[in-house]
């Protein structure tokens, strides 16, 4: 597999950057490339421009502070996954850098690039002769989905593995842009829209990750075959948070792999905080969770087992994070 | 003390330097002046007539040097097995699955030639196409090749002793079914070919074969050329697993475009590629009935064996056959009936793969025989110690087997894996298994399979082999030179050796059926000792003793009672140039496996190779009962290889087959939707990484086979049959579940568990 041909341009600042982004219509950012340069040499990204980001020195770090935490949308994961005081305080977020890809993409890959990166399908993520076997589909270009028969949507997944981790730590994100400066929940980055799965404007670029002081308990699970190199089948991250009289306070339960976005379930979180937990409540918060996600045959593994395995992984989930 | 110097000694491959920095020249590290690369247009139907190829827009595009299609090349069919010769370079007339060969281009880059693919323009007309090799035997199939309107290209039906009459006999008769997957081969270098053409029309080809000779008959007959005008060239070659026996599209074309534009021409196939258009292990469908005696002898085994073959032969009559003949063995089993039949389907090519057929009828037999042990109250390993084959016995289809470790591997793999304490006792979820095999250490009975070697003495003693092996990362270079140093009486580092190059090096029939060092092995030393035996004459002469009196050892020549009696190689070499005797000292040495009793393999029973190997692999898993994920903790490999030449290296097979078999048995599956391969990369095809690799333990079981050269068997694909059962076996003592369809997924143990619990989800 070959890159096709592409400008390259280095800007010295993020303003500059997003100036560049906006003016050129076939512009994309490169962080890592460890998304972008796959998908590029599948030629379903074929972009004039390749803006490069690592040129800003000032966009890797990692700070905490009293306020939360600060993580630069240019921090490698590796960095992240090695980080002790991530270990120590907010271990949930190295666990889930760790559990990226294997060591090459986290010693590339970025943490802005990990939660920008392009929603997966099979019909996708495939080469142009592979493809060719069939007319483009939505994704690519086309008028079909190929997930279902005559889908006119596109169900491509979302499946990267720090999304769900930083949603359920309650993230925000800061967005640098034309217009200046934006933050927004995490959350709100993902559109749901398979086509477009990112709610970043024209000229738009990730540059921070905030996460407010957590004092409960999380825990990032990942389902996959092998212990390395590939993406959840499906995952999920929880957290949970107490009052002095032992009240759940906070619930949050959100999932990788199984809908065109990271997905919270919300009613399920509901029921978990209703309390109290046992056998039979674990039992019922599953079950609300795997109605709430919407896994589509968009891998080789089929939806059902995504939803089979996303509950056992929820019950395994509660069981470990009150152990 | 050792008998011997270098035999048996833990030497470095000869090349693991050059490998270990990076410096080893793999064919597509190879550049020459001025090269065109190639690509190939592939069909994106399983089944399409071809109506029409337009070229001349690829020809326009600026940098291209040419573009071919079908009707532009000779109308000459190859195939590796001469009798199923059912394949074209380039598809003529019509595509039988999608990545058949249907054009291909080359240009001054590859940017160049794909923009060019991408301009061909074809006119296809679909035709149904059959993708279940069960489908395809039905009456009303679609036909996939004229001449074999029932699909079924390829059929065996063997019988010894009298299977109806033992049926009758047997105690207990068990039936079941199996059915294995397609699995890729997956080397890490990608097949890749460079060809060069002299003004005389003479081509040389670079390519990642693993058998040098045979391409050089299989591109002469593709290009219609004398075979005397096709050299072919090995380099360094990061595995084949049997995948590189075959002649390919990009070997064709780089030849074909070198002797056309007189531009040397490289193609390199592409992973996906590799998935779809080279070969992959036939997935099988097995039904195997087997008879027992209640004192737990194996009386008779019957076989139905289904291969899905996919759109061409490849190796087909040949794995087919082999399928039968290899499960003959390590068990004694008088009465024996296989059918087998090998079935065209609109998909990837089957070929031959590790063990050629025989894993996936393994698999089989020793699930079915755990399954026996169960019903019969047998213990599974005291059931395979009692059935298992002696050396020296008569066997019922006429198999010489002169050394015969496999009592002894039983016995070794199941001390080391605990049998006795661990065996049914470990908690739910945790369990161990064995399975036994036996491989020939190359087929003989053909003489295609002769193998030659030239040994020469140079005027400074350096020591010169040239062999026609090939060697594709297992380390045959370096086994036969040790070989050659062990009769020669020097260290390893005075051999200097070429291999693998048809036009300097003697015949062979390269890597393939595990006879490398029994062949090559045997040819080398037969040359080594000739080159010797000059060399001794002069010296014998000399010290005036008999030739046999002496010995050479640590570069010296002396009397044997007379150490002190005696004189260095290099003097040696002097004595022998002043007593006018003329150099190069040179050795020749052709072997043959010899063919006791003659067999056509298909046709008689009899004698089938020179020597066979024996081995029982071990394994203790973990099931995780919420989940259903597999681990695999332990692997014992215990192994008869006849004497290990290199322990090293044979514990290096030992090790890839356990990786090998840890696929089979657990992750790698070629998933095919509708003829196209859904999982063509290493994201998506599972390949065991080195996170899943367990603890391996490789046992030696050594004996000394009298055909072996220094009494060497084989080590290489045998060891890839034992693994999957055993892993599968255990599977079955952890959780008492037996699964007879591999790969064992996640997914499938969790059914699985969930049925068994009767609880639905
Ligand atoms: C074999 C393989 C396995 C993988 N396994 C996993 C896995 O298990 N889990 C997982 O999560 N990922 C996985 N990935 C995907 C990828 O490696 C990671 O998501 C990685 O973190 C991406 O980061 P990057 O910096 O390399 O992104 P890039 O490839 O540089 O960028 C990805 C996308 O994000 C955009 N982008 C990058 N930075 C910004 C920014 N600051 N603002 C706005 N947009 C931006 C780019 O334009 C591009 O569209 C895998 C990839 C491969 C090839």
């Amino acid at each position: 597999m070959r890159l096709p041909a592409f400008d390259y341009i280095e800007p010295k600042t993020l303003k500059e950057a997003a100036k560049r982004l906006a003016s050129n219509k076939g512009a994309v950012l490169l962080a890592g490339g460890t998304d972008l340069l796959v998908n590029m040499k599948h030629r379903v990204i074929m972009p004039k421009q390749i803006i490069h980001l690592k040129a800003l020195p000032k966009l890797q770090y990692i700070t905490s502070g009293k306020e939360g935490l600060k993580i630069g949308a240019l921090t490698t994961l590796h960095e992240i996954a090695t980080s002790p005081m991530l270990k120590e305080r907010w271990n949930i977020i190295a666990q889930a850098a760790q559990e990226v890809g294997a060591y090459a993409h986290q010693s590339m890959g970025t943490l802005g690039g990990n939660l920008c990166q392009e929603n997966r399908c099979r019909f996708f993520n495939q080469s142009p002769f592979w493809r060719g076997v069939r007319p483009p589909c939505l994704k690519a270009g086309g008028k079909v989905c190929y997930v279902v028969p005559k889908g006119n949507k596109c169900y491509s997944t979302y499946c990267g593995d720090m999304a769900p981790a930083l949603i359920a730590l309650g993230a925000q994100i800061k967005i640098e842009g034309m217009e200046g400066e934006r933050s927004l929940p995490l959350k709100k980055l993902y559109t749901h829209n398979g086509k477009k799965p990112l709610a970043l404007k024209k000229g738009e670029i990730l540059k921070e990750v905030f996460v407010p002081p957590a004092s409960g308990k999380a825990l990032y699970l990942k389902w996959r075959v092998r212990e390395s190199l590939e993406f959840p089948i499906v995952s999920l991250a929880l957290y949970v948070e107490k009052d002095q009289k032992d009240q759940i306070k906070k619930a949050r339960i959100v999932f990788s792999g199984v809908g065109s976005g990271p997905v919270e379930a919300t009613l399920a979180e509901r029921i978990w905080k209703a309390g109290p937990l046992n056998e039979q409540t674990i039992e019922k918060v599953a079950e609300q969770a795997v109605k709430e996600i919407s896994p589509m045959r968009t891998s080789i593994h089929s939806p059902a087992y995504k939803r089979k395995m996303a509950g056992i992984l929820l019950k395994e989930a509660l069981k470990q994070i009150y152990s | 003390m050792s008998l011997f110097n270098v035999i048996g000694k833990r030497e470095p491959m000869l090349d693991a330097l050059e490998k270990a920095t990076g410096r080893a020249k793999f064919t597509d590290d190879l550049t020459f002046p001025g090269m065109l690369f190639g690509k190939i247009l592939r069909s994106p139907h399983p089944h399409a007539k071809i109506l029409h190829v337009d070229l001349s827009k690829a020809l326009k595009v600026k940098g291209v040097h040419g573009a071919i299609c079908g009707r532009d090349i000779p109308k000459k069919k190859y195939g590796i097995v001469p009798m199923a010769k059912d394949e074209y370079a380039l598809a003529i007339d019509k595509v039988r699955y999608i990545g058949d060969e249907v054009a291909a281009v080359v240009a001054t880059s590859i940017e160049v030639a794909e923009e060019a693919i991408s301009k061909i323009h074809v006119d296809y007309e679909v035709l149904p196409a059959v993708f279940d090799p069960l489908e395809a035997m039905k009456p009303g199939a679609p036909v996939i090749h004229d001449e074999v309107p029932n699909n079924v290209s390829a059929k065996i039906r063997k019988e010894f002793g009298d299977v109806e009459k033992a049926f009758f006999e047997s105690d207990e008769i068990f039936e079941d079914d199996f059915e294995t997957q397609p699995v890729n081969h997956a080397p890490l270098e990608p097949h890749a070919a460079i060809g060069l053409a002299d003004h005389s029309g003479k081509v040389i080809l670079y390519s990642s074969t693993q058998i040098p000779f045979f391409l050089r008959r299989n591109l002469a007959t593709a290009l219609d050329i004398p075979e005397s005008r096709v050299r072919i060239i090995k380099p360094k070659v990061g595995g084949g697993f049997g995948q590189k026996i075959d002649l390919y599209a990009k070997d064709f074309c780089a030849a074909f475009f070198a002797l056309k534009t007189k531009k040397p021409v490289k193609f390199v196939y592409e992973r996906e590629e590799i998935f779809t258009s080279t070969r992959q292990r036939h997935p099988f469908k097995i039904h195997l009935k087997t008879g027992m005696k209640r004192d737990g002898t194996i009386h008779v085994q019957q076989f139905k064996a289904i291969a899905d073959g996919g759109a061409y032969n490849s190796t087909a009559p040949l794995m087919i056959t082999l399928a039968c003949y290899f499960i003959m063995l390590p068990y004694r089993i008088e009465n024996l009936l296989f059918e087998g039949c090998h079935v065209y389907t609109n998909k990837p090519v089957g070929g031959a793969m590790r063990g050629h057929g025989i894993p996936q009828v393994r698999f089989a037999v020793e699930a079915q025989l755990d399954l026996i042990a169960e019903k019969m109250g047998i213990d599974p390993f005291e059931l395979r110690l009692k059935n298992a084959f002696h050396a020296g016995e008569p066997h019922p289809a006429k198999l010489l087997v002169q050394s015969c470790g496999f009592s002894d591997t039983l016995i070794k793999a199941a001390e080391a894996i605990g049998w006795k304490e661990k065996r049914g006792k470990l908690p739910f979820g945790r369990g161990i298994g064995l399975a036994g095999a036996s491989f020939p250490s190359g087929v003989s009975n053909m003489s295609h399979i002769s193998s030659g070697a030239v040994v020469k003495i140079e005027r400074d003693a350096s020591i010169t082999l040239l062999t026609g092996a090939a060697d594709i990362g297992q380390g045959a270079e370096t086994v036969i030179s040790q070989i050659v140093a062990e009769e020669m009486g020097v260290p390893l580092e005075d051999i200097r050796i070429t291999a693998a190059d048809t036009e300097i090096t003697p015949l062979d029939p390269g890597t393939f059926g595990s006879g490398v060092t029994l062949r090559a092995g045997n040819a080398a030393k037969m040359a080594a000792q000739s080159a010797k035996e000059k060399l001794l004459e002069a010296v014998a002469e000399k010290l005036e003793v008999e030739i046999h009196q002496l010995e050479v050892k640590d570069r010296r020549i002396y009397v044997k009672d007379q150490p002190e009696k005696g004189m260095s190689f290099s003097e040696a070499i002097k004595v022998y140039q002043y007593s006018d005797r003329p150099m190069p000292i040179i050795g020749r040495g052709s072997y043959m496996p010899p063919a006791k009793e003659p067999t056509t393999l298909l046709k008689e029973d009899g004698n089938f190779s020179p020597a066979y190997s024996f081995m029982t692999q071990a394994a203790e898993v973990e099931v995780d009962t919420t989940t259903g994920k597999v681990k695999v903790l332990k692997m014992v490999a215990a192994h008869d290889c006849g004497r290990a030449i290199n322990p090293m290296l044979v514990e290096g097979q030992l090790d890839g087959s356990v990786v090998g078999g840890m696929g089979q048995a657990l992750y790698e599956d070629v998933l095919i939707e509708k003829g196209q391969v859904i999982n063509p990369s290493f994201l998506d095809y599972g390949l065991p990484t080195a996170m899943e690799i367990p603890s391996i333990t490789s046992i030696e079981v050594e004996t000394d086979d009298p055909e072996g050269p220094f009494g060497a068997k084989e080590s290489g694909e045998g060891t890839q049959l034992a693994p999957a059962p055993a892993i599968i076996n255990a599977i079955y003592d952890a959780i008492g579940v037996r699964f007879k369809s591999l790969p064992v997924t996640p997914e499938k143990v969790l059914e699985a568990l969930q049925e068994k619990k009767g609880k639905t989800y």
